[in-house]
């Protein structure tokens, strides 16, 4: 199964970008709408091939967790629906997680910029501390708050561990917003601080409107593509968490699925290395940040339509 | 406005720098300890100044033990400042200890980081369209890959080859990226400005015109980067440690009946780490938050150096 699938699957992507390219590359209006399909497919036939020399390699060359694959091989079948699968327990966490950092990231700047008081500066130094906290010491932290508010009022609020469930998935979400929600709030005040400083700011000012009004009209929504670049690197981060996170609340998405494959084992369990299972996980995780990538170009250029006659200049 | 941000940066620096000496000093007296306590004794038992009964390891922070080895025969009193492992070794020296190999670590890391970055960034700077191809080529395929994912089994692919060159490559092939793409924009920023494109027209160019040029307003940048990405690594160390990737074996204490409490044995925050989930199933919390903390600290004193040095930087935002 194994080079079959990964080498066909990476060079049928791959044919199919090119088509793209030649297909609609001729007609700049469409190109520069449609372009994104093509480099979407040439990361991903890159990310695949890649992987797959890289899992490949490792299995044969570690003594360690990716020694010696597994006897439980998965068909092609077995393998695509054990993805998809854990693709959607994933994709809820990360959507719930997402929503979650982005308020309070692009919320707290939003607050810091608008409100000018000194006192607010304890939230930058607030998100320094939360960026270096890693994301495990989190999650011990908010085990420990389910464990003490278990023991004060009787009520279980951990959800069930190791099972798909709502209320376990809630609190993953949680602890996988925290990080990236610190770091869009650090890239959306340095923006809006930089857009601050622009010109139309200062003639927006000088005309006497109220201050709320210029953040809304002339600081957030002329910033609004930086600050969705900015979303989309926390998104980057939130899924690179997405592993440790699932597998410290047993959480079967993507993640825990991509740790326990690559031979990785709870405390007193044997690992088991399924290289195919490896690369697809992480063929899924790339798909996914892969997308949303081309998403939000796509959102950026609807924001700033000046980004979508610069794109068409460049083709 | 100036004022303030002034006073702001300022603190914000002798914050870092301050917590920077707290660290020096606690790793100095952790280094000062015996190796008794922290490396070659492990100890069972012990009287808790205040208890009636022996107690077993770990022993809590602030705690005074007179300490039993399994034999068993007294190791005589010990202050425990942080609390100890499993084993009845005091946290501060493991840690004290274990800091040193891992800041080496991470020197080297953030090091090739920035070679790699550097070189890469002056290319795709200085108009190299090839570099910048495979850059953004690599860089996309480095994003789509999850950061730890990638790490570990790029750690454990080249692990025969010797580890702590595995964790070097492993932990570089990730944040390289970002620093090329600081070093050119830097670069081309550089370029388009006044005195760059006078010196230009008199012919200053090649590496003369990078040393006088480039040279002065790349060190800056470089210099924040590097606070920023030992901090970035120091956390990407202990998330690799808590998925048990760490230098080094673990030795297995064997407690009465059937349970066995692994101990470290090659002293290194990430391995400090790996035992983590262990401890966290037996509610041994000291263990797994000292060393957590001391990475935790570390970090934080290197973020608020690199913010605050990104304030007296000219080309800081």
């Amino acid at each position: 199964l194994g080079p079959v699938l990964w080498y066909n699957l990476s060079l049928l992507v791959l044919i199919a970008s090119l088509g793209i390219v030649l297909v609609f590359s001729h007609f700049p209006r469409i190109w520069a709408r449609v372009g994104f399909l093509s480099t979407l497919g040439f990361k991903m036939s890159g990310v695949l091939m890649a992987t797959w020399v890289v899992v490949t390699y490792a299995e044969r060359t570690s003594t360690g967790f990716l020694s010696g694959a597994s006897a439980q091989t998965l068909n092609a079948s077995a393998l695509a629906s054990t993805i998809i699968t854990a693709a959607e327990r994933s994709l809820a966490v990360m959507l719930a997680g997402t929503v979650v950092g982005t308020a309070i990231g692009l919320g707290a700047a939003y607050i810091t910029v608008s409100q000018k008081r000194r006192s607010l500066a304890a939230v930058g130094f607030a998100a320094a501390v939360i960026w270096v906290f890693p994301t495990f010491l989190t999650a011990v932290f908010v085990q420990e708050l389910q464990a003490q508010v278990f023991n004060i009022t009787g009520f279980a609020v951990g959800g069930s561990y190791g099972n798909v469930d709502p209320v376990q998935a809630a609190w993953a979400a949680v602890v996988l917003s925290i990080r990236p929600a610190a770091y869009v709030y650090r890239r959306a005040r340095l923006t809006l601080q930089d857009a601050q400083a622009e010109d139309h700011v200062r003639t927006a000012k000088a005309k006497g409107l109220p201050w709320r009004q210029v953040v809304n009209r002339h600081i957030v929504r002329p910033a609004a593509p930086s600050l969705t670049a900015g979303w989309i690197a926390s998104f980057r981060l939130m899924i690179g968490s997405l592993p440790l996170v699932e597998f410290f609340f047993a959480y079967p998405g993507l993640g825990m699925q991509l740790v326990l494959a690559i031979g990785i084992a709870y405390p007193d369990q044997p690992g088991h290395f399924q290289p195919d299972l490896a690369i697809g996980l992480v063929a899924a995780m790339a798909a996914i940040l892969l997308t949303l990538e081309a998403m939000a170009k796509l959102l950026q250029q609807w924001l700033d339509p000046r980004l979508n006659e610069l794109r068409i200049s460049l083709a | 406005m100036n004022w303030i941000r002034r006073r702001w940066r300022a603190s914000v620096g002798v914050a870092g720098f301050g917590l920077l000496g707290a660290l020096a000093a606690l790793v100095a007296v952790g280094f000062a300890e015996p190796a008794k306590w922290w490396s070659t004794g492990i100890y069972a038992f012990g009287y808790v100044n205040g208890s009636k009964g022996p107690q077993l390891p770990p022993f809590g922070p602030l705690s005074n033990v007179d300490v039993w080895t399994v034999a068993p025969q007294n190791a005589g009193n010990h202050f425990y400042l942080l609390g100890s492992d499993p084993g009845g070794r005091d946290l501060l020296g493991l840690v004290a200890h274990a800091t040193i190999p891992s800041l080496e670590l991470v020197a080297i890391v953030v090091a090739a980081r920035l070679l790699v970055g550097l070189l890469a960034g002056l290319a795709m700077g200085l108009g190299s369209r090839l570099v910048a191809s495979i850059s953004d080529g690599i860089g996309s395929w480095i994003i789509g890959f999850p950061y730890l994912a990638l790490a570990i089994v790029v750690i454990e692919a080249l692990a025969p080859r010797g580890k702590e060159f595995a964790f070097v490559v492993g932990m570089s092939i990730i944040g390289w990226r970002d620093i090329a793409v600081l070093v050119a924009e830097t670069v081309e920023r550089v370029r388009t400005q006044p005195f760059s494109i006078a010196a230009d027209a008199m012919g200053t160019g090649g590496l003369r015109f990078f040393q006088l040029h480039v040279v002065p307003f790349l060190r800056p940048v470089l210099t924040i980067e590097i606070a920023f990405q030992a901090s970035a690594v120091l956390v990407l160390l202990a998330e690799l440690g808590y998925l048990q990737v760490f230098l080094g074996p673990v030795l297995d204490l064997r407690q009465v009946g059937d349970n066995t409490i692994p101990l470290i044995t090659q002293l290194e925050l990430g391995q400090l780490l790996a035992l983590s989930r262990r401890y966290i199933l037996y509610k041994q919390m000291g263990p797994v938050l000292v060393p957590a903390f001391a990475v935790v600290a570390m970090a934080l004193a290197f973020e608020l150096v690199g913010t605050a040095l990104r304030g007296r930087s000219r080309f800081s935002r």
